[in-house]
């Protein structure tokens, strides 16, 4: 019984991976089916999930079985979430803006301290690094390269911000000069230019091999699936 | 009438005895008298009209043309007992004997005033221009336009009359005092109040001044109400609601000064005065092209069969497919030969090998299935190492597909049947999840109260913290929250080929110890870490793909760059 199946899972994961595959001959009803059912099956398991693994085990459970204070406190989410609810009933609106600002605010808080203490104060950090002395005599043979990576680190940095950069001259003497930045940002946003080129095809040579092996480990189910069905007759 | 002197050099008048101009002292000796017209004796003669107000000259030029029309009359009743030739003769005759009998300086003056029409009065020239227009080819015709513009001009003063309650009934009690009144009157104004018309109420001389000063009021007001007519066309912003609420205000300050008009005010004849600002120029403009463009003849663009290009496509895609599945079960495993190792696969070849057993590590999954065949690929290897390090290995999903990949990924290498693993289960939102994990981990205070977690976290805390992600952003969002809450710890990466050119500076700032990404970092570990995961074939089959899509690129380029060539020719 468990053989049989196992075998209609893998019948079944070769054929969705077909119709998957049928795009190749164009958008098809079979490319359809196969994608509404993973869109589907995925809504369904987001919502089992969340219940499963969020609800019940860190709202439901401890106000079932908690003492008064967590009651208490798990009563602050218990209000929101019913506030956000109400808020989808035509005229009560409003009543979702106190969930939604504490939710914002929190998300702002949260991605901008991680943000400046997280990237933009150590990153900051690590360039000046790049030009300590010590740095470049630390890896023998190694000198020269180090300085120029750390120069053009230090020119891909400032050109990169430079680039979004947004501003405009400070004293514009005719409505051309409104839309030009000072020269030396309109200089160094050009040398950003390319280095943003530069880490943009490398994403998109990373696409590429992340593709090719998406295929390959699917050629490799379809291969050992035919390998398997003729081998079992 | 008296006699005056007027003296030939600047026309002053002087007393009849004078010898000397009073004015320019110039010699009047031997200068004839001439025969003064009084303006104050206007009554008496037809010149007396000059002295009048300008506003009455059309009731008198009116009250002129009747006079010329009863001396029309009177020739056409001559004219049957006189030759026809005769008036016209006698005219001339009139005129030369006129000539005759005038002084030499009246004969100057008289031909300076042909010669130069300056030289004449305004009201001369009105005068002359008007007889002169009575005296034209088509006198009935404009006798129709006068009569009409006189009944025009009359119109509101009769009406003003009219609006007077007692006025009408009281017309019969007034014919005698009329009457009396017209006897005493000259001929000529009497001429001019027929021709205004009887309605008009005259019970004194007062409410004939009345009367009068009618026309003259109706005459300012219609030049005050032209000037507000005027002013409210010149409002360039006005549009037709503010034109009416304006329209009304002068119609009520209309009949507070009692003007006698007619009930459509005059300035709503006049068409609103249309200003169009220059931005509203330009609106117009743009819409007209717009207007003009959408209905501009467009050249049939011929449709392309796409069925070329479709079988191209499909061809190139099978062509993909065949060379790759041939390179994947064609030609063995064998072959394994790893590239340069880079710095941060050092890394984190380094950090794997010096972890000590028993190590409690924190494991993240947060990819998606489309990326579980590249992400396993790269950490069976490293799995399998931990496990066999007896490292206790706490799992977070802070993707939704999480809890079903790392079942599948723990699953293939027989780690699930371990007690050292313990399931966290799932974060949602990485910011959130790593935040409150950070904050969890490392906080040295609580709240009091607070409900405790079913999923217990380890006492002492994570030795080390790997992520599995797809993207650069969630591993970024990682990094944030626990380098920050959680500096301590080492953090490696297992990421996908795309997102691994984002994460390098992370590395480079010593965020993280080490990550390994793609098949080339893959066979890398399994060389390093002799697993026994046997991973060539994959490779090999990677490097055809890559040639492949390189060589359908390149084609696809070379078609596209043709393509345009063409159409740019066509065009």
């Amino acid at each position: 019984m468990t053989f049989s199946y196992e075998i209609l899972w893998i019948v079944f994961s070769f054929l969705l991976t077909l119709m998957v595959l049928s795009y190749l001959l164009g958008d098809n009803i079979f490319f359809r089916f196969a994608s509404h059912l993973f869109i589907g099956v995925m809504a369904g398991y987001v919502v089992l999930l969340i219940s499963n693994q969020i609800l019940w085990p860190y709202l439901v459970r401890p106000i079932v079985n908690g003492t008064l204070p967590g009651v208490l406190w798990l009563g602050i989410p218990v209000v929101l979430i019913f506030m956000l609810v109400l808020s989808q009933f035509k005229g009560l609106t409003w009543i979702g803006s106190l969930p939604l600002a504490y939710m914002a605010g929190l998300a702002a808080a949260i991605a901008v301290g991680g943000a400046v203490f997280g990237t933009l104060l150590p990153q900051s950090r690590a360039i000046v690094d790049s030009f300590d002395p010590a740095m470049w005599y630390a890896v023998p043979n190694q000198t020269w390269f180090r300085i120029l990576d750390a120069v053009l680190m230090l020119v891909g940095t400032v050109g990169t911000l430079s680039y979004f950069h947004f501003g405009r001259k400070r004293k514009s003497m005719t409505e051309e000069d409104l839309e030009k930045r000072p020269a030396i940002l309109e200089g160094l946003s050009k040398v950003g230019q390319v280095f943003i080129g530069i880490s943009l095809g490398a994403v998109f040579a990373g696409v590429f091999s992340s593709s090719l092996l998406a295929l390959i480990d699917r050629l490799l189910f379809i291969g050992q699936f035919i390998n398997n069905l003729f081998r079992s007759f | 009438m008296t006699d005056k002197l007027i003296c030939p050099e600047c026309g002053a008048e002087n007393v009849e005895d004078a010898e000397f101009c009073h004015f320019c002292h110039a010699d009047l000796k031997g200068d004839t008298t001439v025969e003064f017209i009084d303006p104050q004796q206007n009554d008496q003669d037809d010149f007396g009209l000059l002295n009048g107000k300008e506003e009455d000259l059309t009731d008198i030029l009116h009250a002129l043309k009747q006079t010329e029309e009863e001396a029309v009359l009177a020739d056409e009743t001559q004219e049957d007992q006189l030759p026809i030739d005769e008036p016209e003769d006698g005219f001339d005759e009139g005129e030369a004997q006129e000539d005759e009998g005038i002084p030499d300086w009246l004969h100057r003056i008289r031909q300076r005033a042909t010669e130069e029409d300056d030289s004449l009065g305004e009201i001369t020239q009105k005068i002359s221009a008007a007889k002169e227009s009575l005296k034209g080819d088509k006198p009935e015709e404009q006798h129709e336009n006068f009569e009409s513009w006189i009944e025009k001009l009359r119109g509101p003063v009769g009406g003003f009359v009219n609006k007077e309650p007692d006025a009408a009934a009281s017309d019969d009690a007034f014919d005698e005092k009329d009457e009396e009144i017209q006897e005493k009157e000259p001929d000529w104004l009497q001429k001019i109040r027929v021709a205004e018309g009887k309605e008009i109420v005259q019970d004194d001389q007062e409410s004939l001044d009345h009367g009068e000063n009618s026309l003259l009021n109706w005459l300012a007001a219609l030049e005050d109400s032209e000037e507000d007519t005027a002013e409210v066309g010149d409002e360039p912003d006005l549009v037709d609601e503010d034109m009416e609420s304006e329209s009304v205000e002068i119609d009520e300050s209309a009949e507070t000064r009692e003007i006698p008009i007619d009930e459509t005010p005059l300035y709503e004849a006049i068409p609103p005065k249309l200003t169009i600002t220059k931005e509203e120029r330009n609106q117009a403009d743009q819409l007209t092209s717009m207007i003009l463009d959408e209905n501009a003849p467009r050249p049939v663009r011929a449709i392309k069969r796409r069925s070329k290009l479709g079988a191209a496509r499909f061809f190139f895609a099978i062509l993909l497919i065949l060379s790759m599945s041939l390179s994947l079960f064609i030609g063995g495993t064998t072959g394994n030969q790893s590239g340069p190792i880079q710095p941060h696969t050092a890394g984190f070849l380094s950090w794997i090998s010096d972890l000590e057993e028993s190590s409690s590590i924190l494991l993240v999954f947060d990819y998606q299935p489309a990326y579980a065949s590249e992400i396993n690929l790269v950490s069976t290897p490293i799995l399998q190492s931990l496990v066999s390090k007896d490292s206790e290995i706490s799992l977070i999903s802070s993707s939704v597909s999480g809890t079903i990949l790392q079942r599948q990924l723990l699953g293939e290498i027989h780690a699930l049947e371990t007690d050292s693993i313990v399931d966290l289960g799932y974060f949602p939102i990485g910011a959130y999840g790593a935040f409150g994990l950070g904050m969890v981990t490392s906080a040295n205070w609580q709240i009091v109260g607070l409900p405790e977690s079913s999923k217990a976290l380890p006492d002492g805390g994570f030795d080390s913290i790997l992520i599995l992600s797809d993207t650069a952003e969630g591993v970024r969002t990682w990094i944030e929250q626990l380098t920050v809450l959680m500096p301590d710890i080492p953090i490696s990466l297992v990421v996908t080929a795309q997102s691994m050119p984002m994460l390098v500076p992370y590395f480079d700032s010593g965020q993280i110890t080490g990550m390994v990404s793609g098949l080339n970092d893959g066979v890398i570990l399994e060389s390093e870490l002799s697993t026994g995961i046997l991973i060539g074939n994959r490779r090999r089959a990677y490097q055809v793909g890559l040639v492949m899509l390189a060589a359908i690129m390149v084609i696809g380029a070379v078609n596209a760059g043709n393509q345009n060539h063409e159409e740019g020719g066509a065009a």
